[in-house]
């Protein structure tokens, strides 16, 4: 039996809320936010003709993530030391503090936490599963020239009408 | 700019004045204060080709299947009704007639599918889950096998592979289980 061919390209990988994965797909000609709880799944769509534009705000999710991190990071680390001073043998808290180095880190490197949302002529909706700024250029870079084709038949509006010719009255 | 001052600032939800804008690009929400960056597209200022069908002038026209009075100028390519420019809808990638177009909703194609069960991590959840607790799995396997039962058939999710391998390693698991316990059972009941 021949293999369906895969109607959507994957363009965010899945970010967590409260219970639910959402994640970003690419159709043939919208985009797909997938809302996943693990055991079902919920799709919007945004067809690419009817974007009108993207808003991107930053946010303080870097921070947040930064300040969990060193809270893991700093109670690991006056463990490990208590252990070291009291010429023990830490075992728990090294694994802790390297996780939570490693963490902020890699929260440093993921970038700013940002926030998309795409204006369509109804609605101003969030895309959840895009929360970094880095993230979220990749993934418009991508997408421009996919709207941009989507709408390059879409026809300007008309220009005001100039004012009329100045009226002339005879003697 | 005039296009740009109607839309609603993303945290507020409130218009946007002409004063919270910098420039096209960017701008700072006046009430909420939130900054924001802005791209267009062409759809924020673009309106539509208006759609104007013709009448049919002469007897040997093919008009529309919904309006005897307009001239038919495509074929629906699901029905092969002809149809007008006003019926003719762009959907899914083909030209629908709006009949086909509410048929097509009703169909469960993937065009229009708002949300899916998935059976797969249902029946596998069924059988891993309860590992840990497991006197549950009396009741928990072979619930799995019904849902690997009910759902082989069922559409999967719209985005990952097929869910028949992941099915299949679920009954197998919940096949086990229900040996372990029929095997468990059955010695329980022969100790003299």
């Amino acid at each position: 039996m021949a293999r369906q061919p895969k109607l959507y390209t994957r363009l965010t990988r899945n970010a967590s809320g409260l219970g639910v994965m959402t994640s970003l797909w690419l159709g043939p000609d919208h985009l797909m936010i997938v809302r996943s709880t693990g055991y079902t799944e919920n799709y919007s769509r945004v067809m690419l003709r009817d974007i009108k534009g993207h808003f991107l705000t930053r946010n303080d999710r870097r921070t947040w993530f930064a300040a969990t991190w060193a809270v893991v990071a700093g109670i690991a680390g006056i463990v490990f030391v208590v252990a070291l001073v009291n010429r023990e043998t830490p075992i728990g808290s090294p694994i802790f503090l390297a996780l939570g180095v490693v963490g902020l880190v890699w929260n440093h490197l993921l970038g700013p936490g940002a926030k998309l949302f795409v204006v369509t002529g109804v609605q101003t909706l969030p895309v959840p599963s895009l929360v970094r700024l880095k993230q979220a250029r990749r993934v418009l870079a991508k997408l421009h020239p996919l709207i941009a084709a989507a709408q390059a038949d879409l026809v300007a509006a008309p220009p005001a009408p100039p004012p009329g010719p100045p009226v002339l009255s005879g003697p | 700019m005039t296009a740009r001052t109607a839309l609603p600032c993303p945290k507020c939800s409130r218009t946007l004045e002409p004063v919270s804008w910098r420039d096209d690009a960017a701008g700072t929400c006046w009430r909420c204060k939130a900054d924001f960056e802005f791209e267009a597209f062409p759809a924020l200022t673009a309106g539509r080709a208006r759609v104007a069908a013709a009448a049919a002038v002469v007897e040997a026209d093919s008009v529309c299947f919904f309006h005897a009075t307009n001239r038919a100028e495509s074929v629906c390519e699901d029905c092969g009704r002809l149809v007008c420019p006003v019926c003719t809808i762009d959907f899914g990638g083909k030209k629908r007639c709006p009949t086909c177009v509410a048929a097509t909703k009703t169909s469960g194609a993937e065009a229009v599918v708002k949300d899916r069960v998935l059976y797969d991590s249902l029946a596998l959840g069924l059988v891993v889950i309860p590992i840990f607790i497991w006197p549950f799995t009396l009741l928990t396997a072979p619930v799995a096998i019904g849902f690997v039962i009910y759902g082989w058939k069922k559409p999967n999710s719209l985005v990952r592979g097929s869910a028949r391998a992941r099915l299949i390693v679920a009954a197998i698991f919940a096949l086990l289980q229900i040996a372990a316990w029929t095997v468990g059972l059955t010695m329980l009941a022969n100790r003299p």
